[in-house]
């Protein structure tokens, strides 16, 4: 898998932000078959920043409701927490 | 400062105004508008009115929060840019555009306050015509009143159509042989006919043969009743015999009596008198027509010397007057108002505005000369004038005024010395003054100059000197635009 196959877009909601902005901590969503090691990569590479910490989790799929009965699920996805060395930045929006 | 404003005056006496704000300004009006926009906008993640600025930002468009303040921002620039310019539009400047692409630039037209510089008023002369009444005018109101008294006289030669003759008529018809059958047409005594050419009476011919008889004379003749007539005669010959008693004519007195005199009214007592009152009413009103006549070139001669120069939309303001009158007169008149006037005359509003253009121009020119003439002859409104002026606008109060007419005549007083119409009466009063004034310059009269003339028209000259100098000082301290800055020291202040 390519590096830029790896972050699919970053995660933008008040609790991102917050993490953005006070830990330092950049929120992205990840190709479910990606590693911590590759979104290292692939998050240093592209935004040109030194990674000190990823943590992954997949968020689960959910179900909703379309009409009455039709039941609509989401894909689960992966989520992943980059935590970056002091002094770096990503601007968020860059490229969505 | 947070305004760039650039000016540039245009032909038609307006300044286009460029408003630049400055960026921080902006930046805080964004944010500002963001905070509100935010309260209403759902953006995925985050609480309403919980998103970072930049997000809303490029959820929204740059355009769309703008777009929320722009209009209150431009409100309050607009007064900003006038205090920092220095400047007292005529009348609200028209936003022409707005630039937001990358600064804001709002782009304005603003009317100036007309600018007047009056000719020598002084030596205006404008000849006044001696008005004679016109003698065909006055024969023709003799003429008229002789045709009202027009009545049948007796006239003694052979009838004409129009004359009220008086005959014995008697017709029968006739068989095939020419004798009477003694079925009887007629069979009048004294009758009161008038032969007519345009109405003839049945069956035809009758009327020409009654013509051409004088007073006494008989005759006897036939005439074929012809046959598609709707009468029960149809198609019998019917021999008339004619005795002609008397012929009037239908005439008018040659010339004005006393009796006429004395008919047409009680104040008459011979022809000499009616003829003596049309002369003079005549008189009078061909006086009264060359002093409005008069007057108006007066004022056209002091518009034509004079230099005006007013925004366009002093012309549209003259206009809606203009039509507000109208309408208010149209009202009255039980219409619905104007758009029902135009309606029936197949106008459109715009049409009928258009059309009033040229005279809403002249008026507005003259207004303005007016009231620059007023200020240069320093004519005031007294106190006294102001009570005569009201005073006359409301009639005298009736002998016999019970307590209720009294309180309706004080009331109208009252209002109109209230303060917000005394203005506009001031400035009628003042109107008329000044026309009295600058009539009488016209006529050569020895006017004497303003009051306390020679040192304080000096003063006010140095004074306007000083104005333009420290206006130019200004400007020249503010290097934006010197011009604006000196027509805006020129301009008075304005009323709107």
């Amino acid at each position: 898998m390519h590096v830029y196959e790896v972050i699919k877009r970053p995660v933008i909601t008040e609790k991102s932000y917050d993490a953005a902005d006070f830990n330092n901590q950049y929120t992205f969503e990840v190709d479910t078959r990606a590693n911590k090691h590759q979104i290292r990569d692939a998050v240093e590479t592209a935004f040109r920043v030194s990674v000190l910490n990823v943590r992954v989790m997949m968020m689960p799929a959910k179900t909703g409701m379309r009409g009455r009965r039709k039941v609509v699920r989401k894909s689960p996805w992966k989520k992943a927490v980059v935590t970056l060395g002091e002094g770096d930045s990503i601007q968020f929006f860059e490229g969505v | 400062m947070t305004l760039t404003v650039t000016t540039e005056p245009l032909d038609s006496h307006q300044l286009a105004m460029t408003i630049e704000v400055a960026e921080e300004r902006i930046d805080q009006e964004m944010r500002k508008a963001a905070r509100k926009i935010a309260q209403q906008v759902r953006i995925p993640g985050f609480r309403k009115g919980r998103a970072p600025f930049h997000i809303l930002l490029q959820f929204v468009g740059r355009e769309a929060i703008i777009s929320e303040f722009v209009d209150e921002l431009g409100q309050d620039v607009y007064k900003e840019a006038l205090e920092q310019e220095g400047l007292e539009p005529f009348y609200m400047g028209s936003l022409d555009n707005v630039d937001t692409e990358q600064a804001v630039r709002f782009h304005l037209t603003i009317p100036l306050q007309p600018e007047v510089s009056l000719g020598e008023y002084r030596d205006l002369r404008v000849e006044e015509e001696e008005v004679e009444a016109d003698e065909e005018e006055i024969q023709e109101r003799v003429q008229a009143i002789l045709e009202q008294n027009a009545d049948y006289v007796e006239a003694d030669r052979p009838s004409q159509y129009g004359d009220l003759m008086t005959i014995d008529l008697r017709g029968a018809t006739l068989d095939d042989d020419g004798n009477e059958t003694g079925t009887v047409v007629f069979d009048e005594e004294d009758w009161d006919v008038t032969p007519d050419q345009e109405n003839p009476m049945e069956p035809a011919g009758l009327d020409e043969e009654l013509v051409g008889l004088s007073s006494g004379e008989e005759k006897s003749f036939e005439i074929a009743w012809p046959e598609d007539s709707p009468s029960m005669y149809a198609g019998n010959t019917v021999r008339f015999s004619v005795k002609v008693h008397k012929t009037q004519a239908f005439e008018t007195p040659p010339e004005m009596t006393d009796e006429i005199a004395q008919n047409f009214g009680p104040d008459f007592e011979t022809a000499a008198d009616l003829l003596e009152d049309l002369r003079d009413n005549a008189q009078q009103e061909a006086q009264q027509r060359a002093e409005t006549e008069h007057a108006q070139k007066v004022l056209q001669e002091l518009v034509d010397m004079s230099d005006l120069a007013y925004p366009p939309v002093a012309v549209d303001l003259e206009i809606d007057r203009l039509v507000r009158n109208f309408d208010m007169r149209v009202r009255q008149m039980g219409m619905q108002g104007i758009e029902q006037f135009l309606e029936m005359s197949n106008q459109t509003v715009e049409d009928y505005r258009e059309s009033l253009r040229e005279d809403a121009e002249r008026s507005l020119q003259i207004e303005l000369a007016l009231v620059e003439f007023a200020q240069r002859e320093k004519l005031k409104v007294s106190d006294e004038e102001f009570e005569e002026h009201i005073g006359n606008v409301a009639g005298p109060l009736p002998e016999d005024a019970d307590e209720e007419a009294e309180k309706v005549h004080a009331d109208t007083l009252e209002m109109m010395r209230a303060d917000h119409s005394r203005p506009l009466i001031d400035i009628e009063i003042l109107k008329d003054k000044s026309v009295k004034l600058l009539l009488a310059i016209a006529r050569g009269e020895d006017v004497p100059e303003p009051e306390a003339d020679e040192d304080e028209s000096e003063e006010d000259e140095q004074s306007t000197e000083e104005n333009t100098e420290q206006a130019e000082s200004s400007a020249e301290s503010d290097p934006v635009d010197k011009e604006a800055a000196t027509e805006a020291a020129a301009a008075e202040p304005a009323d709107s």
